[in-house]
């Protein structure tokens, strides 16, 4: 049944996919078309593909966390307040990430959600209501997955020169060999991230369903997440990479010829891991984030010639103004629902 | 968030290899300007002097160039501190080559017949040393690219032949300034003023391009 509520909902989450597919996707893949490992064209294929598979397989576990793990009603609440709470989120992570686009500033769009969630949160039943627990490990969780990445990026690539590239002679060969193995990196990346972003539009959207339904608080919030609303965030994002990520990339495809197939590799493998590990136990973590880390492994095992560290500050930026904005954005679109309801 | 591809920073080396390219050519220039000064091609060697104080100029453009792309948030595989004063030493050459030219142009000076061979000879010595400068940076980056298999690199190669060709300018700029004195009474003093200086500021180029090994022994160190 189809209320305004619903197309709302439904409208709010596409334009949440759609968000991430334009911008955290050419992140993701970004390091293949930049060593011309793959082409543009393949990028985009690559990504549809594989960001669908990996939200409908591991999509759902990120999901659950951000549907009921961040705010955590009780009893107390109604489905009503929780149905609008949700929507009231995902309308103010999109705006948030218009906004921030718009002034250049360094966002993430789970760093976004996990603030809208806990906003509406404190905004209807105060501090008392956000899981505080969970949200320091996502918290925690931020600052240890680039490190991560960093970590196997720089141990992959140390063990890779010592195993592989001080043995061989033909050097191009092996950068050749690495470019097909960009492929299935690229694979690999766009699989993992739709696995753990794909919540970041769903995981609010399903939220806003469920507990639409009319049943109490503790019948919808064990109601299990649909796998046709993973597979529709999943179309979200493809649809965002189709119009805008494509444009996003090309860029990126002209700027960067630097990074050569086995720093890329190295990068998009280890960075894939961790987000995909991260999906399994439920993690929503940046993807960016952690990919920016992987680079950083590569450059401190010495394997790139110049990297621009700035990009730090602007992590650090993005997790001080991210999640209080998009706090606060979902407290007014949430008090604005409720009073116009 | 920023593109992830946004920290990929240009190289600093590329440039690196254009502006020792440049320094390459100003020896090249100042091996024709000696030859047409012993001749007393005046004019040549006015022009020629000329076109490497272009040159070095050219250099001092990229230089400033990769100085302003490499601020302190640029990481690279090579200490970016050390990186600079390599930078610095690669530059001087040049600006010593230039230096020597003009200097040389100042005052169009006979050079001695018994003069001619040794300043000739140490002119050539000189350029020989700062060609391998160039050869040197191929190496080092040669020797970046290839994820450092830096026992078969040329590098520590190249470095260590700069020392011993600085070696013997020095020897030849001892023994020429020595036979100057030696023949001083033939001499005018703005000759053997002009004579002493232009053997001086040759040698020094010579120093520099050792330093440039020195300093990229430094940097390649912690490879």
């Amino acid at each position: 049944m189809l209320t305004p509520f619903l197309i709302a909902a439904l409208l709010a989450g596409l334009y949440m996919a759609w968000n991430i597919g334009a911008n955290d996707v050419a992140n993701a893949m970004g390091t293949s078309v930049g060593s011309r490992a793959i082409t543009l064209r393949q990028a985009v294929i690559i990504a549809a593909v594989f960001e669908f598979g990996g939200a409908v397989i591991f999509g759902k576990q990120v999901t659950e966390t951000i549907r009921k793990g961040i705010v955590d009603p009780g009893e107390i609440a109604s489905p009503e307040v929780l149905a609008y709470g949700a929507l009231a989120a995902l309308l103010a992570a999109g705006m948030w990430l218009t906004i921030a686009t718009w002034a250049k500033l360094p966002v993430s769009t789970t760093h976004s959600i996990v603030g809208a969630m806990a906003g509406f949160g404190i905004a209807a039943y105060g501090t008392g209501v956000v899981n505080w627990d969970k949200m320091g490990k996502i918290v925690a969780s931020w600052v240890v997955s680039p490190i991560a990445g960093a970590l196997v990026a720089f141990l992959l690539f140390t063990a890779m020169r010592h195993l592989l590239l001080k043995k061989v002679e033909d050097r191009q060969r092996v950068e050749r060999i690495f470019g097909k193995f960009q492929i299935a990196t690229a694979c690999f990346v766009a699989f993992a991230h739709g696995s753990n972003d794909v919540a970041n539009a769903v995981g609010p959207l399903a939220a806003a369903l469920t507990f639409s339904q009319g049943e109490s608080v503790e019948v919808a919030s064990r109601l299990p997440v649909p796998k046709w609303l993973l597979a529709f965030g999943g179309f979200g994002i493809v649809i965002g990479l189709a119009t805008w990520g494509y444009r996003v990339m090309g860029t990126i495809g002209e700027r960067v010829t630097q990074i050569t197939p086995t720093r890329g590799f190295t990068a998009e493998f280890s960075a894939a891991s961790i987000v995909l590990a991260n999906s399994q136990i439920g993690m929503p973590i940046s993807t960016t984030h952690t990919l920016v880390g992987s680079v950083i492994g590569v450059g401190l095992a010495r394997g790139i010639k110049a990297l621009d560290l700035k990009i730090i500050r602007d992590i650090i930026l993005s997790w001080l103004a991210t999640v209080p904005s998009a706090a606060l954005v979902a407290a007014i679109i949430f008090k604005l629902l409720m009073y116009l309801r | 968030m920023r593109s992830v591809l946004g920290m990929f920073a240009p190289s600093p080396f590329e440039p690196l290899e254009e502006h020792v390219k440049l320094v390459r050519q100003c020896s090249d220039l100042f091996r024709e300007m000696v030859v047409a000064y012993l001749n007393k091609d005046f004019e040549t060697s006015d022009r020629l002097a000329l076109r490497i104080s272009e040159l070095e100029h050219e250099a001092d453009k990229i230089k400033n160039h990769i100085r302003e792309h490499l601020p302190r948030s640029i990481f690279m595989p090579v200490d970016r501190g050390d990186f600079l004063n390599y930078l610095r030493e690669q530059d001087q050459v040049a600006d010593r080559l230039e230096e020597v030219a003009l200097t040389m142009s100042l005052r169009r000076t006979e050079i001695p017949e018994e003069l001619r061979d040794d300043f000739l000879d140490l002119a050539k010595k000189v350029c020989d040393v700062v060609d391998l400068v160039p050869l040197a940076v191929r190496s080092m980056i040669e020797l970046l690219e290839s994820t450092f298999r830096k026992k078969d690199s040329k590098v520590n190669l190249y470095i260590n032949l700069l020392n011993e060709k600085e070696q013997l300018t020095d020897d030849l700029d001892l023994k020429i300034r020595k036979h100057i004195f030696d023949i001083e009474d033939r001499l005018t003093h703005g000759e053997l003023f002009h004579l002493m200086r232009v053997v001086k500021l040759l040698a020094r180029v010579a120093d520099h391009a050792e330093n440039c090994g020195d300093r990229m022994r430094v940097m390649v160190a912690r490879l």
